[in-house]
């Protein structure tokens, strides 16, 4: 098993290793632009201007459009760790390590909300796929704390073989820090368990059903490291006890891989209600700027940040970190 | 009829998936247990000379369980107590998944002390029988309680 001192240790240096992830670095130019009195001169990088243009935001940088442009996008990574992304975002991860395994993918919905599906595995001798749904209770710019509720079904094969629905509930604080975001997971899995019991007597065959429950406690604490904006790790150390309390904690670890980025692009949210001929004018603005590197992309964000200055995106649609 | 946009409905089409998935790859068993009735009856007895009585001790166990070299003799199903020796009727259930065999072990408990010959105490006979027509519903067997002190692992086989 991986030493958890080792995992840690080496997010500390990836993170040490890698680019500021965080939405400020995208909006760096234009903070450097920016004059005492809120206006700003043209961007040093002509990328964030050429992407503007076509949708209608301002060419010349305001007060606001600065504001707006501080405002960045979030590394995946760091919503990763507190289980819930943005508007408009999708995520994946996956991880793998001893004993448990496993595949999730979420997308961002309004109002802190996110549907997710993930499959976990234990030594690929317990399955559970389940879907769910994650929503993000506390959001302060040090501290998240969300929620998420699963259904599934479980499967485990050999000697104790167990088959059932499964629901689980979980709880995750998650403190983004500049490169880092260390997090807890604690979970509750309950799966209901159908027995068959089937009597043959001389008179005939009787057959009755019974139920019972297994409970599964599950605690996790990681760091979620971004390596880009779309791209982090995830490392962990799982203390899980399946079958409480007839059976015993078995510690593990587990490294992993997130991916994200945008399920649609943001302009087009904030389009919606305005004549087709506006879409495509964005459109075309959009698919310009999509030519562009990773940066241009992020310096694109901000666009999308007029829908998050109202309502749950502004609490949660990519506050920079 | 509602009509989803776009990625909803394939989210719902894939959830719908799985759970199809889940429903066909395991349904929902797990414990499925198969019990068989026997009724057992017949009488218990023990030879000449020895005490007659006090509490009859039955045990029904499995001839064998187990496979490969993990197999064993005697894995217990049930026990009943008889209130004297002599005729009886018992019905038991014997679940199939746990072995092979049917085996009624017995001993008197003269002194009424719950305990097999307990040290200072006389000896109290035992025996066993192995029921060679399992599985049938209706079981008969004659048992002579012959051995002191003995218990079944040392009867058996």
């Amino acid at each position: 098993m991986i030493a958890p001192a080792s995992l840690l240790g080496a997010a500390l240096l990836l993170a040490e290793a890698a680019p500021a992830p965080s939405a400020r670095d995208a909006s760096a130019p234009l903070e450097a632009t920016s004059t005492d009195d809120g206006a700003a001169s043209a961007p040093a990088d002509g990328r964030v201007a050429r992407g503007r243009g076509p949708a209608g935001v301002p060419s010349t940088f305001t007060r606001s459009t600065v504001l707006h442009a501080r405002i960045g996008v979030e590394p995946s990574a760091f919503e990763a760790a507190s289980g819930v992304s943005s508007s408009g975002r999708w995520l994946a991860s996956a991880t793998a390590g001893y004993p448990w395994w496993g595949v999730r993918l979420q997308l961002g919905f309004r109002h802190g909300l996110s549907p997710l599906v993930e499959v976990q595995t234990a030594l690929a001798r317990r399955w559970r796929p389940a879907a769910g749904l994650s929503m993000l209770w506390v959001n302060l710019p040090r501290l998240r704390i969300g929620g998420e509720a699963l259904l599934g079904w479980l499967f485990q094969a050999g000697e104790l073989g167990r088959r059932g629905p499964n629901a689980e509930l979980r709880v995750r604080v998650a403190a983004p820090l500049r490169r880092l975001a260390p997090y807890i997971m604690l979970g509750s899995q309950h799966t209901l368990l159908a027995d068959r019991t089937t009597v043959i007597r001389a008179s005939g065959e009787e057959r009755s059903w019974s139920l019972r429950g297994e409970w599964t406690g599950w605690g996790t604490v990681g760091v979620a490291v971004p390596i880009t904006r779309r791209v982090g790790l995830d490392l962990g150390v799982d203390l899980t006890w399946v079958d409480a309390p007839e059976t015993i904690v078995i510690p593990g670890a587990h490294g992993g891989i997130i991916i994200g980025g945008f399920r649609q692009n943001p302009a087009q949210n904030k389009s919606r209600g305005k004549s087709r001929g506006q879409n495509q004018g964005q459109n075309q603005g959009q698919s310009r700027t999509r030519r562009g590197s990773h940066d241009a992309a992020s310096a694109r964000a901000p666009r999308a940040m007029p829908s998050a200055s109202s309502g749950a995106e502004a609490a949660y649609g990519g506050r920079s970190l | 009829m509602i009509r989803l946009p776009p990625q909803p409905r394939l989210a719902a089409v894939g959830l719908a998936s799985l759970l199809s998935l889940c429903l066909s790859l395991g349904a929902c068993v797990n414990d499925d247990t198969t019990l068989y009735e026997v009724n057992l009856s017949g009488t218990i007895d023990v030879a000449e000379g020895s005490p007659s009585g006090g509490q009859v001790h039955v045990e029904v166990l499995h001839a064998r369980s187990g496979k490969g070299t993990l197999s064993y003799p005697l894995r217990p199903i049930t026990e009943f107590e008889l209130d004297e020796l002599g005729e009886f009727e018992e019905s038991v259930l014997v679940p199939l998944e746990n072995g092979e065999g049917l085996v009624v072990y017995a001993w008197l408990d003269s002194d009424g002390d719950g305990f097999l010959c307990a040290p200072g105490a006389a000896p109290e006979p035992a025996g066993i029988v192995e029921l060679e027509d399992f599985p049938a519903h209706e079981l008969e067997l004659e048992l002579v309680l012959t051995e002191p002190c003995a218990g079944a692992e040392i009867l058996y086989p």
